[in-house]
C-alpha cells in the first residue's frame, strides 16, 4: 500500500481533525451568538436561485452546502432551485419587480447592486456583518464591493481571475516555458504558428460577450492596475495613451491570428470546439478564467494530456508580473421583502464564515464554490489538486501586493460594460478606431455615472 | 265584410310577422349572448396576457425605467432617441434585408415546391411530410443544427478547406452572417409554404388548365396566367405573415450570433432584448417594441385595406 501512514501525515490528519472539531465548536458559538444578537431567533425557510451549472456541482451543493447549513441551523430550511446562468439575472429582476423573488438575491456582479439598493430591494446586512466580523474573512478588495451609501447590501461570491491555461504536455514536448512578458509571448506565439499550432485557442460563438475577457486582460496587463484604477474612478479619461495602445495591441494580436486562428474563426468557434483544440494539442494556450477549472478535466482526460494555469504575461515594461484581472461572478444579498432575513443572513455567514470549510468546497468542486476569502496555503486540504492550490495561493499573494487587474463584468457599470464588449468587435473588424472606441466607452461610462451606477473599485495602492 | 275580413287578416299577418321577427331577434340575441359567454374565458385570458401588458408597454415606452422601481415620465424622448440612433437604423435595415431574403427564398422555394409536388402521383404525402418536417422542429434545435453545418472546423468550413478554399467561417464573417442566419429561417419555413400552397392549388379549377392547354399555353404560361392568379389570395396572406415574422425575428439570430459579429446580424428584436436585459433601459426597449408592433400593424392594415378596396388578395 503506497498510502502508508507516515509520522508527518499522522500529524497533518490529527491537526486537521483538531481543527475540524475546534471550527465546529467555533461555528456553534458564532451561530448562537448571532442568533442572540439578531434580536429574533432565525428560523423559517430560506429560498435561493443558484446558477451552478454542472450536475455534479449541483449534487455537491445539495449535500455539502444545503444539508451542512440545515444541520448546523436547526429550524431553518434552505430551498435552492437551479437556473441557467444566462437567465438568472433577468429572471431575478422580473421576480423582484413582481415581488416574487427568493430570499437570497443573486446578481451578476457588484455593478448591478446600486440600482437594486436604490430601489429599496436589498436588506441592509451591515449589522449582521459587524456581529459576524465578515470583513475579517473576506479579501480586502472584495469586502467593500457590495457597500452602497454606507450600507452593506451584497457580498461578492465566486472569486474569478483571468489567466492562461496551457497544454503542459505540449509545452514539455517542445521545451516551452509559460511566457512572462510581451517579448516571450510573441516569441512563443511565432514558434507555435511555425509548427502549425494555434498560440491561443478561443472563440465567442457561444457567448458573444466572451470578448470582454480579452479587453479585461489587455487593459489590465498593458495599461496596468494604476491606470485602470484611475480610469475606473474617473481620474483619467478612457482615451488615455496606455488604454488606446492596449486596444491597438489587442487588434494586432487578433490580426496576427494569435487568438482562435483569426478573427472570423474566433467569432464562429464555440467553447467545446476550442477547449478540444487546447486539450488535443492543436492550440498551446487558452486565455480564460478560473471558472474553467470546473470543466477542464472533461477535455484533458480523454486527450490523455496534462494542463496547467498561470498569469497572463505583462505586456508593458511598467506593468508588474504576475497580475490577475479579478472579478466576482456573482453577488449575494438578502431580499428586503424576505420574511426570513435573519435566517438568510445566517446562510450568507455560513458561506463565507469559515475559510477552511470554504477551501474544502473549493478543493472538492473547483471554481463553482470559490468565495473571495483570505485563504492561506494551510487552509487548503492536502488532497487538493496542486495546480488549483498554487493558483489560489498565487492569486492571494499577487492581489495582496496590489497586483490586481479589473474584469469588465465586475467593475464596469452596465451600459459601459455592454459597450465595451459589443463595440470592441467593430475595432477588431477595422470598422472603428481604438480612439473612437474608447471615446464611446468614456461617454457611456459618464452616462452610467450620471445615472448613479458608480463602480466600486479596489485601489491597487491600498492593497499593496 | 270582405274589407273587414281582409283588414283583420292583414293585422293578424302583421302581428304574426312581428312576432316571428321578435322571436328571431330574441333568438339571435340569445345566441350572441351565449357566444359571448363562451368567449369570456378567452377574452379574459387575452386581456390579462395580451391587452394588459400591451397597454403597460405603451405606457413604459414614454418613461425612463430600468425595469425596477418606479418609472419616470419622459414623454416622446425614447422615440426621439430611437429615431436618431444609428444602432436602431442599422438593426431596422438588417430587418429589411432579412425580409427580402426570407420572403424571396421562402416564397420562391415554397411555390415552386408546391407546383412540382402537385405533379407527383406516388409518395406525395411522404414528400409533403418531409418538406413540412423542419417547420415542426424547435427553432433552438434548427439553429444548433445549422451552427454545426456552418462551423469552420466541422461543417462547411472543413469541406471547403478540403477542396482548397480555406478559412471560411460563415457566421464569423460580417458579409455572410446575416444571409446565413436568415437562410436558416428559410429552411425552417419554406415547407410550411409548400403545404399551404398545395392546399390552395387544389382549389384552382382544373378546367382552366385544360382550356389553357387547348389554347396552346406553355407550362410557364399556365403557371403565370392560371396558377398564380388562382392562389393569389393565399400568396398575399403568406407574404403578409412572412413580412411580419421578418420584422419580429429574434430566436434564430439570438441562438446563432446574438447580433454579431460586430453588429452584422443585429435586428430590432435582439437590440430590444439587449436594451431591456443588458443595458437595463426598459423604457427605450418598450419604445422599440411598440414601434415594431406598429409597423407590423401597418402591414396588416394595408392588407385589409387592399381587400376592402376590391383587390383580389
Amino acid at each position: 500500500m503506497t498510502d502508508a501512514w507516515t509520522r508527518r501525515k499522522f500529524l497533518e490528519r490529527a491537526a486537521g481533525t483538531g481543527f475540524a472539531a475546534s471550527s465546529l465548536s467555533l461555528l456553534a458559538a458564532c451561530g448562537s451568538s448571532s442568533s442572540s444578537n439578531g434580536g429574533a431567533t432565525a428560523g423559517g425557510t430560506v429560498t435561493q436561485w443558484s446558477d451552478v451549472t454542472e450536475a455534479k456541482s449541483r449534487a455537491y451543493f445539495n449535500t455539502a452546502i444545503v444539508s451542512g447549513f440545515e444541520r448546523q441551523n436547526r429550524g431553518i430550511k434552505l430551498q435552492v432551485s437551479f437556473r441557467r446562468a444566462e437567465d438568472l439575472e433577468r429572471q431575478t429582476r422580473l421576480a423582484l419587480q413582481a415581488r416574487k423573488a427568493p430570499d437570497i438575491i443573486s446578481t451578476n456582479g457588484p455593478a448591478f447592486i446600486p440600482e437594486l439598493a436604490d430601489a429599496g430591494l436589498l436588506a441592509d446586512l451591515s449589522p449582521y456583518a459587524a456581529r459576524g466580523h465578515w470583513a475579517d474573512d473576506l479579501l480586502p478588495w472584495a469586502a467593500d464591493l457590495g457597500r452602497v451609501n454606507g450600507k452593506l447590501v451584497a457580498i461578492p461570491t465566486q472569486l474569478e481571475a483571468l489567466g492562461v491555461y496551457y497544454n503542459q504536455s505540449l509545452f514539455d514536448k517542445y521545451g516551452w516555458k509559460p511566457p512572462k512578458d510581451r517579448a516571450e509571448l510573441e516569441a512563443l506565439a511565432a514558434e507555435a504558428q511555425q509548427r502549425g499550432i494555434l498560440p491561443f485557442a478561443g472563440g465567442s460563438a457561444d457567448l458573444r460577450q466572451q470578448i470582454e475577457w480579452y479587453t479585461s486582460v489587455f487593459f489590465s496587463h498593458y495599461a496596468g492596475p494604476t491606470v485602470m484604477y484611475d480610469v475606473l474612478t474617473g481620474k483619467q479619461p478612457w482615451t488615455v495613451g496606455p488604454m488606446v495602445e492596449a486596444v491597438a495591441l489587442m487588434k494586432d494580436y487578433f490580426d496576427k491570428g494569435y487568438f482562435g486562428g483569426g478573427l472570423k474563426k474566433f467569432f464562429a468557434t464555440g467553447g467545446d470546439a476550442y477547449h478540444a483544440q487546447l486539450a488535443g494539442g492543436k492550440a498551446a494556450m487558452s486565455m480564460e478564467g478560473t471558472w474553467f477549472f470546473e470543466r477542464i478535466d472533461t477535455f484533458f482526460s480523454p486527450a490523455h494530456a496534462e494542463w496547467n494555469f498561470t498569469a497572463f504575461p505583462s505586456l508593458r515594461k511598467d506593468v508588474p508580473y504576475p497580475i490577475y484581472a479579478l472579478g466576482t461572478g456573482s453577488t449575494l444579498s438578502v431580499n428586503e421583502a424576505s420574511k426570513s432575513k435573519d435566517a438568510a443572513a445566517k446562510y450568507i455567514e455560513f458561506l463565507i464564515g469559515d475559510r477552511k470549510r470554504a477551501a474544502k468546497w473549493l478543493a472538492d468542486q473547483g471554481s463553482a464554490f470559490s468565495y473571495p476569502l483570505r485563504f492561506q496555503a494551510g487552509d487548503f486540504p492536502t488532497t487538493m489538486d496542486h495546480r488549483l492550490r498554487d493558483v489560489y495561493a498565487s492569486l492571494a499573494e499577487a492581489t495582496s501586493n496590489g497586483n490586481l487587474g479589473y474584469t469588465n463584468w465586475t467593475f464596469s457599470p452596465p451600459r459601459a460594460a455592454v459597450y465595451i464588449y459589443e463595440k470592441v468587435e467593430k475595432v477588431l473588424t477595422g470598422d472603428m478606431s481604438p480612439e473612437d472606441y474608447l471615446k464611446g466607452v468614456g461617454e457611456t461610462f459618464q452616462h452610467d455615472l450620471d445615472a448613479g451606477y458608480k463602480p466600486r473599485v479596489p485601489n491597487p495602492a491600498a492593497s499593496a | 265584410v270582405t274589407d273587414v275580413l281582409q283588414q283583420s287578416l292583414r293585422v293578424r299577418a302583421d302581428q304574426g310577422a312581428s312576432t316571428t321577427r321578435m322571436r328571431t331577434r330574441s333568438m339571435r340575441r340569445k345566441r350572441s349572448v351565449t357566444a359571448l359567454l363562451f368567449m369570456v374565458p378567452f377574452l379574459a385570458v387575452n386581456a390579462i396576457v395580451i391587452l394588459g401588458p400591451s397597454v403597460a408597454t405603451v405606457y413604459y415606452s414614454f418613461t425612463k425605467w430600468s425595469g425596477l422601481g418606479t418609472p419616470s415620465w419622459v414623454g416622446l424622448r425614447n422615440y426621439r432617441d430611437m429615431l436618431t440612433s444609428s444602432e436602431f437604423w442599422a438593426a431596422a435595415t438588417h430587418n429589411l434585408v432579412w425580409t427580402v431574403i426570407f420572403l424571396g427564398f421562402s416564397l420562391t422555394l415554397g411555390v415552386t415546391g408546391a407546383v412540382l409536388l402537385a405533379q407527383v402521383r406516388r409518395g406525395r404525402l411522404a414528400l409533403r411530410l418531409l418538406y413540412f418536417l423542419p417547420y415542426t422542429i424547435a427553432s433552438v434545435v434548427t439553429a444548433s443544427i445549422w451552427q454545426n453545418i456552418y462551423d469552420p472546423d466541422r461543417g462547411v468550413g472543413r469541406f471547403l478547406s478540403h477542396i482548397g478554399i480555406g478559412n471560411v467561417a460563415v457566421l464569423g464573417d460580417e458579409r455572410y452572417a446575416l444571409p446565413a442566419v436568415s437562410f436558416i429561417n428559410v429552411w425552417a419555413f419554406w415547407g410550411f409554404i409548400v403545404v399551404v400552397c398545395m392546399a390552395a392549388l387544389q382549389s384552382v379549377d382544373p378546367s382552366l388548365y385544360e382550356a389553357a392547354r387547348i389554347d396552346g399555353a406553355s407550362r410557364w404560361q399556365q403557371f403565370r396566367h392560371v396558377t398564380l392568379p388562382g392562389i393569389r389570395p393565399t400568396l398575399a396572406f403568406l407574404i403578409v405573415i412572412t413580412i411580419m415574422f421578418s420584422l419580429l425575428v429574434f430566436d434564430y439570430v439570438w441562438i446563432t450570433t446574438q447580433g454579431g459579429p460586430a453588429g452584422a446580424t443585429e435586428v430590432v428584436g435582439t437590440l430590444l432584448y439587449k436594451e431591456a436585459f443588458e443595458r437595463f433601459d426598459a423604457g427605450y426597449a418598450a419604445a422599440l417594441g411598440v414601434s415594431s408592433t406598429a409597423v407590423c400593424g401597418l402591414v396588416g392594415l394595408l392588407y385589409v385595406a387592399l381587400r376592402r378596396r376590391g383587390w383580389e388578395v
